[in-house]
């Protein structure tokens, strides 16, 4: 073999080396062609050029990686910020259902002038049983078409729930 | 998945080629011969041919104590998404020297 001949092999084996998977499936392959081509300048540009497609696969493969991470990143944010939204807007829609709820029992406070027993019926009426009934069948309703609204109510219900029974067990 | 191969004339030249005999595997270095690629340019379009499954690469055994060597041919798919292309782009090409002429 001579040096122009073992010069190319070697370019070609050092890159093959350093080249991916996929890289050096491809390398050894034009590598493979090196032993069947007439002439050692021939040869010597075959490698050459074969050094010039492995780089560039090797380029191309790593800017295919890097955009298909930063895709998936972009992605994973678009689907946390997506299921946030949902949420807030069932704490939110919670929110507005026990806001009506206390509006309504101080309107009745106020002009249907309740007595002490009535009063604290319509109390936890109006303040647990009212809203928890609305919050569940909203659940419900929504757990299958928006699972994150529905964990938004969920969540706020859970907060009512739990401030009514620490209520009632302190203040009776 | 055929449809986002980019054309080149090179590309057309590499079909062309596989197409002379469809069933037959050919070597890199014979492709590089008949069209007259180099390895810089051949390669790529080997691999990109490859990656869209267009084309299927064996490796063949040769003589014993010898690395075997890589060989190619057009996969059904290819072969079919080469006919269509080829198909298009001398359609595509006789237009364009048809319109020049009438041009000059």
């Amino acid at each position: 073999m001579s040096m122009t001949r073992k010069l190319a092999s070697r370019v070609l084996t050092i890159l093959i080396r350093h080249s991916s998977g996929e890289g050096q499936l491809w390398g050894n392959a034009m590598l493979r062609e090196l032993d069947f081509i007439q002439g050692d300048l021939a040869a010597l540009f075959w490698a050459f050029g074969s050094t010039a497609a492995l780089c560039r696969h090797s380029v191309t493969s790593r800017l295919r990686t890097l955009g298909d991470q930063h895709f998936n990143e972009t992605f994973q944010i678009k689907r946390i910020a997506r299921k946030t939204t949902g949420i807030v807007s069932g704490v939110v829609v919670a929110g507005t259902v026990l806001a009506l709820c206390v509006g309504i029992l101080i309107g009745l406070i106020r002009f249907a002038s309740l007595q002490q027993e009535n009063g604290r019926l319509a109390d936890r009426l109006l303040i647990v049983v009212i809203p928890e009934t609305l919050y569940v069948v909203g659940i419900i309703t929504l757990w299958r078409r928006r699972k994150s609204v529905a964990l938004g109510i969920l969540l706020a219900g859970m907060i009512l729930v739990t401030h009514a029974i620490i209520h009632f067990a302190t203040h009776g | 998945m055929s449809s986002r191969l980019r054309l080149t004339a090179q590309t057309i030249q590499v079909l062309d080629a596989f197409l002379e005999d469809p069933k037959e595997w050919r070597y890199g270095y014979d492709i590089s011969r008949t069209t007259g690629l180099k390895s810089g340019t051949l390669y790529p379009i080997l691999m990109r041919l490859a990656e869209y499954k267009l084309l299927e690469a064996n490796w063949e055994a040769t003589e014993a104590g010898k690395p075997p060597r890589h060989i190619y041919r057009l996969t059904p798919d290819g072969l079919r998404a080469a006919r269509e292309h080829i198909r298009s782009y001398s359609i595509r090409h006789a237009w364009q020297a048809a319109l020049e002429g009438v041009r000059s």
